[in-house]
C-alpha cells in the first residue's frame, strides 16, 4: 500500500475530485433524481460507453493523435451488428410476414446461436478494421489524424446508411426469448449493483492500463508522443505502434458499439453523431494534453463519469436542451484550457522555488 | 554614461537557472563582445533584450530611460535587432521581401514591389554587397543569408545590432567579410554587442568584453587589459583541466570501421575506425556533413555507397534498431526535442532502448527498471528528486546523463556523442568529461562531434575533421593544435599525422 501510495501522484487526480465534489453536491442539495438508483444506474451506463472509447482514445492522443471518426464508427458498427443478425436469422428478411409469435405476443425470426455469434464477431474483427485503415492512412499514407479521420467519419456514416438503408432496426423482431434475454441483459443487466457495461468498461480500463503502463506499446506510445525524433533514435517502430494504436481504439468501439445497440435494442444510421467529441472531451477533461506525451486511464475514466453526470443531470434539475448544449460547449472549452492554465501554475511554482532557493542564496552569502 | 544598460537581470527555466543579477553595460559605438562558455546566459540574456524571452526580475535602460520590453516589436521600437544563431528568414521569399516583411511598402494591401527593391538596393549598396534584391533567399549561402539578416537589422535604422555567434557556420573568407562590415556598422555609429566564444574574434573586433559564466556576471573589461589566457581565466573561473585531467589508455580492438561511406550532395568516400579505449572527437563547421555521416552510420539516414564494419564484421545497419543490435549509442545534439522525452519519468527514460529485454511475458518488470536507474544513478551522478519525477524539470546536465545513460543500458561498444556538453554547466561538463575517460578505460569506444575545439583538444585522444562532407584531417593529440584544425575545416588544408590510423 505504502508503495502505491508513493507511486500516485495525487496531484493528478484534479478530475476524480471534481467528481466527488459534483455527486456530493449533488447528493447532499438533493437535486431532483440524484436520491433515485436508477438515476446513477443511467449515468454510469452512459459513462461507460464512453469510457471503453476512452481508453482506446486516451492511448490515441498519448501518442499525439486522435480520432474523430469513432461517432460514425460506432453508428456504422452498431448498423452492421443489426443487419448481421438479420442476415443470419433463419428466414430471408422479405418473408418476415410468417414470424413466429412469441408468449409476450412479440413477433420474431428464428436465428441460431452460432448466427450470434458470428454476429458479435465479425462486428468486433470489422471494429478493429476500421481502426487498422485508420492507422494505416495516418502512419503509412502519413495523412495527418485530424484529415485521415475526418475522411473516414464521413465513410463510415455513409456506410452505416448504406447497409441499413437508412431504415432504424429493433432487435427484438428477430430472436427468440432466450436470446432477447441476452441482449437485453449485455444492454441493461445489472451485476452487484452496476450494470454490466460498466463491469465491461472497468475490464477495458485495467486491460488498457496494462498496456499503457505496463508493456512495450504504451511506452511506446508515450514516447512518440513526447517526441517522434527520440524515438526512431530509442529504436522504436514508430509506424507499426501509430498503427497498433488506431487498432486498439477501432477494437474498443467495437465493443461499444454492440453494448450501446443492445442497450437501446434499436439501431439506426444517423446516431451518435458527435459522439467522438464527447470521448474527446472526457479525454482532455481527464488531464491527457492533446499535445501528446502523457495519458491517465484512470482520470479518463472519472472524467467520463463526470460528463455522464452533467449529461444526466442537466435535465434533471431544469436545464433545457440548448442550455445543455452551452454548458457542454463551456465544458469542453475548460477541458482544453485546464492544461495550459495547469502548465502556467507548475511554471510559475517552480520558478517561485527556483527565486526562494537564489533569495536564500544571496541571503547567507555575505 | 552607457547607452545602454540591463541591470541585475533575472531568468529562471524549469530546473535551470538561466541568468541571476546579470549587468551589462554598452556604450554608443562600441562593439561590445559578450563571451563565456556554453551555458554562461549569452544566448539568454540576448534573447531577453530582444524581446523574445520575458526577464524575471530585472532592468532595461537605453539612453538612461527604463524601457520595457515584453515583445520583439517592443524591442524594435527602442532600437535593437537581434541576429540569432539560427537564422529566421523565409526561403521562399525575395531578399527584399524578408527585410521588409514587418512594412512593404505599398498601398492597400497591395504591395509596390518598384519601392520595395529601390529600399533594398539602397540598403544593400550601403554596405557594397553583391546580391540582388530580387534573389531568393533559398538561394543564397549561409554567409550571405547573414548579411541579410544584417541588413533587415539596418531596415528598422536599429541603433544597437547584437549578433548572436554570426560566424559559426562561416569560412575564413567569410568572416573577413563580416568583420569588415561590423567595423563599417561601427564608424556609422551604430553599437554592436556581439556574441562569441571565439576568442580571436573577440580580440579582433571588440572594443570592450563582458564575461558572463553559469548564469551570472562576472565582470567587463577594456579588450586592451586583457589577454587570451586572462580572458580564459574569467570564463572557465577554475582552469578546465583541474576538473578534467586526461589520461591515456590502452587502445584495444577496432571497434568501427567505416570504409567509402558517401552519400551523394552531402559527404563522400568518408573513412575511419574507431578502436576500443579510443576517445575520437570529430571537428568541422556548421553543415560540413558531420551530423549526416554519424546518423547513417546509426541508420537515421541512409547512405548511398561504403560500408560500416562492427567488430571486424561488416553490418547492414538500415534502422537505429539495427544499431542498437550491433552495439552502437547515439546521443544527439538536440537533447530537448530528441534526446529526452519530456513529460515522462526519469525511470522510463532510462529504458526506452530495451524494454523488450527488460519484459517478461510482454509485461515490463518495474523491478529491473529500477535496479538500472540505481545502477546509473550511482555510476554517474544523477540528481533527480524520485524516481517519478519528469525529466523535464531536471538541470541540463542531468538529463544529458540520462540520455547517455539509455545509450549505455542497451549494452553497446561503441558511442556516438554529438555536441555532448552543450548548455550544461561547467561542473556537468567536468562530469561528462571524466565519465567518457572512463568509459573509454573500460574500452568503450566513442566518438565526440563537437563544435568546441578547446571541448575536442582536451578529452580527445584523435580528431578527424571534415570539410564539405570529406575527411581532410586526422590529428592525434600531441599535433593537435587549433590553427591547424580551423584549417582543416575550412579547406585550407589537410592533415593526417603519421601514425595514427584512420
Amino acid at each position: 500500500m505504502r508503495s502505491l501510495v508513493k507511486k500516485v501522484d495525487f496531484r493528478e487526480l484534479g478530475i476524480f475530485y471534481a467528481l466527488i465534489v459534483l455527486w456530493l453536491v449533488l447528493i447532499v442539495t438533493g437535486a431532483p433524481g440524484f436520491r433515485q438508483f436508477s438515476t446513477y444506474q443511467s449515468i454510469l451506463q452512459k459513462a461507460s460507453f464512453m469510457g471503453i472509447c476512452g481508453v482506446g482514445m486516451t492511448l490515441c492522443i498519448a501518442s499525439k493523435h486522435f480520432d474523430q471518426s469513432i461517432g460514425s464508427m460506432s453508428a456504422f458498427l452498431g448498423c452492421t451488428f443489426v443487419m448481421l443478425l438479420r442476415a443470419f436469422s433463419d428466414r430471408p428478411p422479405q418473408e418476415q410476414v410468417g414470424v413466429t409469435v412469441r408468449p409476450d405476443g412479440v413477433e420474431y425470426m428464428g436465428i441460431t446461436w452460432t448466427g450470434i455469434l458470428a454476429a458479435f464477431l465479425i462486428t468486433l474483427a470489422l471494429g478493429v478494421l476500421c481502426g487498422l485503415f485508420n492507422g494505416v492512412l495516418v502512419a503509412k499514407l502519413r495523412i495527418p489524424a485530424f484529415i485521415a479521420t475526418l475522411g473516414t467519419l464521413y465513410v463510415l456514416r455513409g456506410s452505416a446508411y448504406l447497409v441499413t438503408d437508412s431504415q432504424p432496426y429493433v432487435i427484438n423482431q428477430q430472436i427468440t426469448e432466450k436470446q432477447y434475454a441476452l441482449f437485453k441483459y449485455l444492454g441493461t443487466g445489472v451485476i452487484l449493483g452496476l450494470p454490466f457495461s460498466f463491469w465491461v468498461m472497468i475490464l477495458c480500463a485495467v486491460a488498457g492500463g496494462i498496456v499503457l503502463r505496463k508493456m512495450k506499446l504504451g511506452r511506446d506510445t508515450l514516447a512518440i508522443g513526447n517526441s517522434v525524433e527520440a524515438s526512431r533514435i530509442s529504436g522504436v517502430n514508430i509506424d507499426k505502434t501509430k498503427i497498433l494504436v488506431f487498432t486498439l481504439l477501432g477494437g474498443f468501439v467495437g465493443i461499444a458499439a454492440i453494448l450501446n445497440t443492445c442497450y437501446l435494442a434499436s439501431e439506426n444510421a444517423g446516431m451518435l453523431q458527435g459522439f467522438e467529441f464527447d470521448v474527446i472531451t472526457t479525454v482532455v477533461l481527464g488531464g491527457t494534453a492533446l499535445a501528446g506525451g502523457k495519458g491517465n486511464i484512470f482520470n479518463s475514466m472519472s472524467a467520463a463519469l463526470f460528463f455522464a453526470t452533467l449529461t444526466v443531470g442537466m435535465p434533471l434539475i431544469g436545464i433545457g436542451t440548448y442550455p445543455q448544449r452551452i454548458i457542454q460547449g463551456a465544458i469542453l472549452l475548460f477541458a482544453f484550457s485546464i492544461n495550459e492554465i495547469r502548465a502556467q501554475m507548475e511554471s510559475r511554482r517552480v520558478k517561485a522555488g527556483a527565486r526562494r532557493a537564489a533569495a536564500l542564496k544571496s541571503a547567507t552569502q555575505p | 554614461m552607457a547607452w545602454i544598460e540591463a541591470r541585475k537581470i533575472c531568468k529562471i527555466f524549469p530546473g535551470v537557472r538561466a541568468l541571476s543579477d546579470v549587468t551589462l553595460s554598452v556604450e554608443k559605438g562600441e562593439v561590445h563582445a559578450v563571451v563565456g562558455e556554453n551555458g554562461a546566459g549569452k544566448s539568454t540574456l540576448m534573447k531577453i533584450l530582444g524581446g523574445l524571452y520575458s526577464m524575471d526580475s530585472g532592468r532595461i535602460l537605453i539612453d538612461g530611460k527604463e524601457c520595457e520590453i515584453k515583445s520583439i516589436a517592443d524591442s524594435l521600437r527602442h532600437g535593437i535587432s537581434v541576429i540569432y544563431q539560427e537564422l529566421n528568414l523565409m526561403p521562399a521569399l525575395t531578399v527584399a521581401e524578408n527585410i521588409y516583411i514587418s512594412g512593404l511598402p505599398g498601398k492597400m494591401g497591395c504591395v509596390n514591389y518598384r519601392e520595395l527593391n529601390r529600399r533594398t538596393q539602397t540598403l544593400i549598396d550601403s554596405l557594397g554587397l553583391h546580391i540582388r534584391p530580387t534573389d531568393y533567399v533559398s538561394a543564397l549561402s549561409v554567409s550571405q543569408r547573414q548579411m541579410v539578416e544584417i541588413l533587415k537589422a539596418l531596415s528598422h535604422n536599429s541603433e544597437i545590432i547584437i549578433m548572436d555567434e554570426p560566424t559559426a557556420a562561416l569560412n575564413n573568407q567569410e568572416v573577413e567579410t563580416l568583420y569588415g562590415i561590423i567595423r563599417r556598422l561601427r564608424a556609422d555609429g551604430k553599437t554592436i554587442i556581439y556574441i562569441s566564444h571565439r576568442l580571436r574574434e573577440v580580440f579582433d573586433l571588440s572594443d570592450r568584453v563582458t564575461v558572463l559564466r553559469d548564469g551570472e556576471y562576472i565582470g567587463t573589461r577594456a579588450i586592451g587589459e586583457l589577454d587570451e589566457r586572462k580572458l580564459v581565466e574569467m570564463m572557465v573561473g577554475r582552469d578546465i583541466s583541474q576538473l578534467y585531467q586526461y589520461a591515456v589508455h590502452p587502445l584495444g580492438d577496432m571497434l568501427l570501421e567505416i570504409k567509402g561511406l558517401s552519400k551523394e550532395g552531402v559527404f563522400s568516400d568518408v573513412s575511419f575506425t574507431l578502436r576500443a579505449g579510443e576517445v575520437v572527437g570529430m571537428a568541422g563547421l556548421m553543415g560540413c556533413g558531420r551530423e549526416d555521416i554519424v546518423k547513417s552510420i546509426y541508420g537515421l539516414l541512409r547512405h548511398d555507397a561504403g560500408s560500416v564494419a562492427v567488430n571486424g564484421e561488416t553490418v547492414d545497419i538500415r534502422r537505429p534498431t539495427d544499431a542498437i543490435k550491433q552495439g552502437i549509442g547515439f546521443v544527439t545534439e538536440d537533447r530537448k526535442d530528441a534526446g529526452i522525452f519530456a513529460l515522462m519519468t526519469v525511470r522510463e527514460n532510462i529504458t526506452l532502448n530495451i524494454l523488450r529485454v527488460i519484459s517478461k511475458f510482454r509485461l515490463i518488470s518495474a523491478a529491473k527498471e529500477r535496479e538500472l536507474l540505481d545502477t546509473y544513478t550511482k555510476r554517474m551522478n544523477m540528481r533527480y528528486a524520485n524516481e517519478v519525477q519528469r525529466i523535464m524539470n531536471l538541470s541540463g546536465g542531468n538529463q544529458q546523463k540520462f540520455v547517455l545513460a539509455r545509450a549505455l543500458a542497451s549494452g553497446c561498444k561503441v558511442l556516438i556523442l554529438c555536441e555532448p556538453t552543450r548548455g550544461i554547466d561547467v561542473g556537468a561538463k567536468a562530469e561528462i568529461y571524466q565519465l567518457l575517460s572512463s568509459l573509454s578505460e573500460q574500452g568503450y569506444a566513442i566518438l565526440v562531434i563537437s563544435s568546441e575545439l578547446p571541448e575536442i583538444m582536451s578529452i580527445c585522444y584523435r580528431t578527424l575533421v571534415i570539410f564539405q562532407g570529406r575527411v581532410t584531417g586526422n590529428i592525434l593529440r600531441d599535433e593537435m593544435d587549433e590553427n591547424l584544425i580551423m584549417r582543416c575545416a575550412t579547406g585550407g588544408a589537410t592533415h593526417f599525422s603519421e601514425g595514427a590510423m584512420l
